[in-house]
């Protein structure tokens, strides 16, 4: 049987990979704005979700303001592919049973 | 009760699965870019069409310091519309639609390395800019009745438009279609003879008011479609278990 990958089960990291699959880069403010979350509460799932290797962070300078930008990378979205496809399977033996 | 569960749990899954749907419409339909850059060339031709206007004027009426005053000003104008136009106005849109987009930050659908701003080719530019000059001589040497100006732009203007947005595919929005669209139906409605000239001294409008005029209208409808995206794009993302404050640990 197929297991869950934790750090993409849980909810506010799915749904931060979930955007991230649809969209080339997205900044932490719109990230933030777009979850709803506390600035501390984001950083902690971005820093985890970078140090397991599924996103990228890029820091630029917009102007004198700093700018944080996030991109899934080919292993995060590998991973995001197999938890759905886990998912499925989970979905159809809960069915059979 | 566990069919019941199921069923929620199959129905938030297939809510998760619209994000990624979701947040490209609305990284695509970002278009203030295009307004700001509408807005900027609208006014460009606001302050040329006044400071001529003055200049004749004056000159008419032997006022010959204001006459040199503001043909100095239009030299002035010119030489930095045309160094915006060539170099420094993708920046200065640039920055502008960044301070406009700062409440919500900012997502690309194309990273600047890999998908910057079309670029138009040589070839197609030069054709463009042929026809562009071929019909405006045309017109002025009276062989082009003025009444077809706007229907004979839209031959080449109509394609031009719809290249540049398959040029910029996928990162387009779909809404910016409108623009050569309304363009050449606008043509059509006038060969047909409908009455929606400008006449007499405001025949010259004939061309730049539905040119700049669709694309606003494009780009405002796109701009529209993003925040119903957004707001759909919020409702998907705030799962039941985020919390409203508090700060919960993440890992």
């Amino acid at each position: 049987m197929m297991e869950l990958d934790p750090e993409v089960h849980q909810p506010t990291r799915l749904r931060i990979l979930m955007l991230l699959s649809g969209v080339r880069t997205a900044d932490f403010s719109f990230l933030l704005k777009t979850l709803g979350l506390t600035k501390g509460n984001l950083s902690a799932h971005m820093t985890r979700l970078e140090e397991v290797g599924y996103v990228q962070v890029t820091k630029k300078f917009v102007g004198k303001v700093p700018n944080t930008n996030y991109c899934l990378t080919p292993r995060g979205r590998d991973s995001l592919k197999v938890y759905w496809q886990a998912m499925d399977a989970l979905r159809g033996s809960a069915g059979r049973a | 009760m566990r069919a019941d569960a199921e069923e929620r749990r199959a129905e938030q899954d297939q809510q998760l699965q619209e994000i990624p749907k979701w947040a490209r419409r609305y990284a695509q339909n970002r278009t203030l870019p295009v307004l700001v850059g509408l807005a900027i060339f609208v006014g460009g031709f606001l302050v040329f069409g006044g400071l001529s206007c003055l200049v004749a004027w004056a000159y008419v009426h032997g006022e010959r310091l204001v006459a040199g005053t503001a043909m100095l000003v239009l030299c002035g104008f010119a030489v930095w519309w045309v160094w915006f136009s060539f170099f420094g106005g993708a920046g200065i849109i640039q920055r502008i639609t960044e301070r406009l987009y700062r409440t919500e930050g900012s997502v690309s659908l194309g990273a600047r390395e890999e998908c910057p701003s079309p670029k138009i080719p040589p070839l197609a530019g030069f054709l463009f800019m042929f026809c562009v000059a071929a019909s405006v001589g045309l017109g002025i040497l009276g062989l082009l009745p003025q009444k077809y100006m706007q229907p004979i732009s839209a031959l080449y203007c109509v394609p031009f438009l719809v290249y540049l947005w398959a040029k910029q595919r996928p990162v387009g929005s779909p809404f910016m279609l409108l623009w050569p669209v309304l363009y050449g139906l606008h043509a059509i409605l006038l060969v047909a003879g409908v009455p929606i000239r400008f006449g007499g001294k405001f025949d010259v409008l004939n061309v730049s008011v539905p040119v700049v005029g669709y694309g606003i209208v494009a780009a405002l409808a796109a701009h529209i479609y993003s925040r119903i995206a957004l707001r759909r794009l919020r409702t998907l993302m705030r799962s039941p278990e985020t919390p409203e404050s508090p700060e919960v640990d993440a890992r």
